[in-house]
């Protein structure tokens, strides 16, 4: 049943000094469909593709807002997340109450990448399977973490989560200076839809009843857009469906296969590099 | 007690209660704490030869007034934090006064409501020589150059304040302290019994004890 | 001895599965492998001079995405004390935020910051007790402390089996076999804070040599009595730019002189830790 006996729980280290049951949860993010995130100087955008289980039922919602200055993006067990954004909307609270002033983004992220840590290092309670995308804006400007349940939070300019999303992180590693230096949200928000689109299976297009939309950032309080909301940013696209699956309908392409290519057409490359040796 | 209604009877029937004359000095060398040696229990005298000079560490020692159970349980818990704490100390270190009085403070203020304990922690250290600290009813803490305490205290401010001198030689800081305690035995009723004077120094602890023919001198002669 | 010869005595035989038991040679296998997730991880050391200490690592880089300049690692403790860490680093997050527990109780007892080695006393314990239950898994960091106080300064270093060792100049991590035999170079009675901020520059920029293909962020924090007023802090932008131009430079000298010994003598390093 199990695939070696050192992933039972994750309370037990293997000869190398992995802990594969919280690799494992790591996959439960993968499973779930992809949430992108990206900033600019004075905003957060989050996007995210909604799945419905069956075509007459809703679509699971991706985006929750934690405060009128944060809202989290997920991926992976829907359940997990309500439980940690339930828990992020009472430190920001309890914030409130104390300081009189909203959390900080970074506070309230690693009060609960310190909660997750806990569910790695004893018996009896599983990681959390879920990935978050959390977007905030604070005196300190406009911050995007992703969350991890083994418990690590870092701070991105843009990052995916979720099925397929190498593609679009692909898709933001190639286009970081331009969004970073963008002042209109709309052109986020279109850069945000353009790196989802690349993680797209082949028969799914973005449209307005499975895309979801959120802002946050300088005098705009966090805002969830969706259904015929959504259209508006569609409308601004090329197209609604994955680039590479329309060029390359014939062809059976893996997903490393892809970002191989990708990786290789990247003209960006060295000079990204040359910028994060230099930057301190 | 909260400040309107002063709780008189805090002590419970029968208690045995330091009515007490203390106090502790900086002098040039160290310091030296002194203090009668009076129990008693409602009108009856418990103990005439009381040691109300309790010693906590090498050479840090404190005063005690209030309940005698009180304070000798505070003092117990200070010396058992001590100890903790001296065992992590690299070799040859000892603690200094200063964290042996803010361990009663922590005590004395978290158990304020249960407490009678008015004590006057003093010490000598390598780092800071004589130190001498007030922990009042409350739980605070008052880092001063003397201090006196208990009730027959009330009788002396005036005459500590005006013959208080800073660095005084250790016979003239001994004979401070024996007409101080002298004239507060005579006015107190609670107070009474020898004076007892702990000096501690770098050379260590010295205890002295002066009786009532001869400490009673130093009052009369003033009287006559 | 190879380096796998460590798991012909556990693999298979069961004591390894589970925290808390001991193999019938007397070892605790779960506690040795925390230890190989220490070793993968980005290098971290510590130097210890007259007048302060100095702590540093190589914070890999694994995307360009992530924001330069923040997801710091080196943490603080107490105004004092500064912690920095190899290994799980969510794991790392638990024991600073345990270290600053233990910190304050101190202080709310005493009012004086914690002297180093009660901080190390107390933490020692904290992570010894994750290795004697089975409902826990130790810790998978080696955790690097260093803090000034009134018996001036200190660097210890921490290990998934709670034991703990002062140190003039410490390594962990990925790159510690190099960093431990550069810092064995140093004469750390006279060696001052701001040579040691040079030499940790040039000791990561060393002991990244294996890991080139990845970039790595240099992060230096110290703790002076002269500079920060006993304080631990970040070291200042100027001093960090002179430190890495100190170990650039330094690195083109290393490269004419020697560089394929250096390679054979961390082989070796690495056999005799693992008999």
């Amino acid at each position: 049943m199990f695939r070696n006996n050192y992933d039972n729980d994750t309370v037990t280290y293997s000869p190398t000094g992995r802990l594969f049951q919280v690799e494992y949860a790591l996959e439960a993010i993968k499973q779930g469909s992809a949430a992108v995130g990206l900033t600019s100087k004075n905003h957060v955008v989050l996007v995210a593709l909604k799945r419905n289980a069956e075509e007459l039922g809703s679509y699971q919602k991706k985006i929750i807002k934690i405060d009128s200055h944060m809202g989290v993006a997920l991926a992976g067990l829907a359940p997990d997340a309500r439980v940690l954004s339930n828990y992020l909307k009472k430190k920001a609270m309890e914030n409130k109450l104390i300081f009189d002033k909203q959390i900080q983004t970074y506070k309230a992220v690693l009060s609960i990448a310190d909660k997750a840590q806990e569910n790695t290092q004893g018996f009896g309670s599983r990681p959390y399977g879920v990935g978050l995308l959390i977007a905030g804006y604070d005196e300190t400007g406009s911050h995007l973490f992703e969350f991890q349940p083994s418990g690590s939070v870092l701070e991105y300019f843009g990052a995916a989560i979720g099925a397929r999303s190498q593609a679009a992180r692909t898709y933001l590693e190639r286009n970081l200076e331009i969004i970073q230096q963008e002042t209109e949200v709309e052109k986020l928000i279109v850069h945000g839809l353009n790196a989802l689109r690349d993680t797209l299976s082949q028969d799914v297009e973005l449209t307005f009843k499975n895309t979801t939309v959120a802002v946050v950032g300088k005098d705009q309080e966090f805002i969830t857009y969706d259904d015929e909301d959504v259209q508006q940013w569609l409308d601004k696209l090329d197209s609604v469906s994955n680039a590479r699956n329309r060029e390359e309908e014939t062809e059976e392409n893996t997903e490393e296969n892809t970002h191989e290519t990708n990786n290789e057409d990247n003209q960006d490359h060295p000079t990204n590099e040359d910028r994060m040796e230099t930057d301190e | 007690m909260n400040g309107i209604n002063v709780d008189i009877n805090h002590l419970k029937k029968g208690e045995v209660n330091l009515g007490t004359s203390i106090m502790a000095v900086n002098f040039k060398d160290g310091v030296i704490l002194g203090a009668d040696s009076r129990t008693t229990t409602g009108s009856y005298i418990a103990n005439r030869v009381t040691d109300k000079l309790t010693q906590i560490h090498d050479t840090i020692y404190c005063c005690r007034s209030g309940s005698a159970a009180d304070t000798q349980a505070v003092a117990d818990m200070v010396k058992y934090y001590l100890q903790i704490y001296s065992a992590q100390l690299p070799p040859g270190e000892k603690p200094t006064t200063n964290i042996a009085a803010n361990v009663f403070q922590e005590i004395c203020y978290n158990n304020k409501d249960n407490l009678t304990a008015g004590i006057i922690c003093a010490g000598y250290d390598e780092k800071n020589g004589g130190s001498v600290y007030s922990i009042p009813l409350g739980g605070s803490i008052h880092q001063q150059e003397y201090a006196i305490a208990g009730s027959g205290s009330t009788f002396i401010y005036g005459w500590c304040n005006e013959n208080y001198k800073p660095n005084m030689e250790q016979e003239q800081c001994i004979e401070f302290i024996k007409t101080a305690l002298a004239e507060a035995i005579k006015w107190d009723g609670s107070s009474g019994g020898v004076i007892r004077m702990v000096i501690l120094t770098k050379k260590g602890v010295e205890r002295l004890i002066f009786y009532p023919d001869e400490y009673g001198v130093l009052t009369r002669k003033d009287d006559l | 001895m190879k380096s796998t010869n460590i798991y012909l005595t556990s693999i298979g035989t069961g004591y390894d599965l589970s925290n808390s038991v001991f193999s019938p040679d007397g070892r605790n296998f779960q506690v040795e492998y925390a230890m190989k997730a220490v070793e993968n991880g980005g290098t971290s050391i510590g130097i210890k001079c007259k007048d302060g200490i100095v702590l540093a690592c190589e914070k890999i880089i694994n995307s360009k995405l992530l924001v330069p300049g923040k997801n710091k690692r080196i943490q603080t403790v107490d105004r004092h004390l500064g912690v920095v860490y190899s290994g799980l680093l969510p794991d790392g997050r638990h024991f600073v935020n345990r270290c600053r527990e233990e910190s304050q109780s101190f202080k709310s007892i005493f009012k004086i910051p914690i002297p180093v080695p009660n901080l190390l006393d107390r933490i020692g314990l904290y992570v010894q007790n994750y290795t004697c239950y089975n409902s826990v898994r130790p810790f998978g960091i080696v955790g690097i402390i260093g803090g000034i106080d009134d018996n001036g300064s200190h660097l210890y270093m921490v290990e998934p089996s709670g034991s703990f060792w002062g140190y003039s100049g410490a390594a962990t991590g990925k790159g510690r076999q190099i960093a431990k035999s550069e810092l064995e170079k140093l004469k750390f009675d006279d060696l001052n804070i701001k040579d040691a901020i040079k030499q940790a520059a040039r000791i990561i920029s060393l002991a990244h040599e294996d890991n080139k293909d990845k970039d790595y962020e240099l992060e230096i924090s110290w703790c002076s009595k002269e500079f920060t007023n006993g304080k631990h802090e970040f070291i200042p932008i100027e001093l960090l730019e002179e430190a890495k131009k100190f170990a650039e430079e330094d690195e083109g000298d290393e490269d004419e002189d020697e560089e394929e010994g250096e390679g054979e003598g961390e082989g070796e390093g690495e056999d005799t830790e693992m008999n």
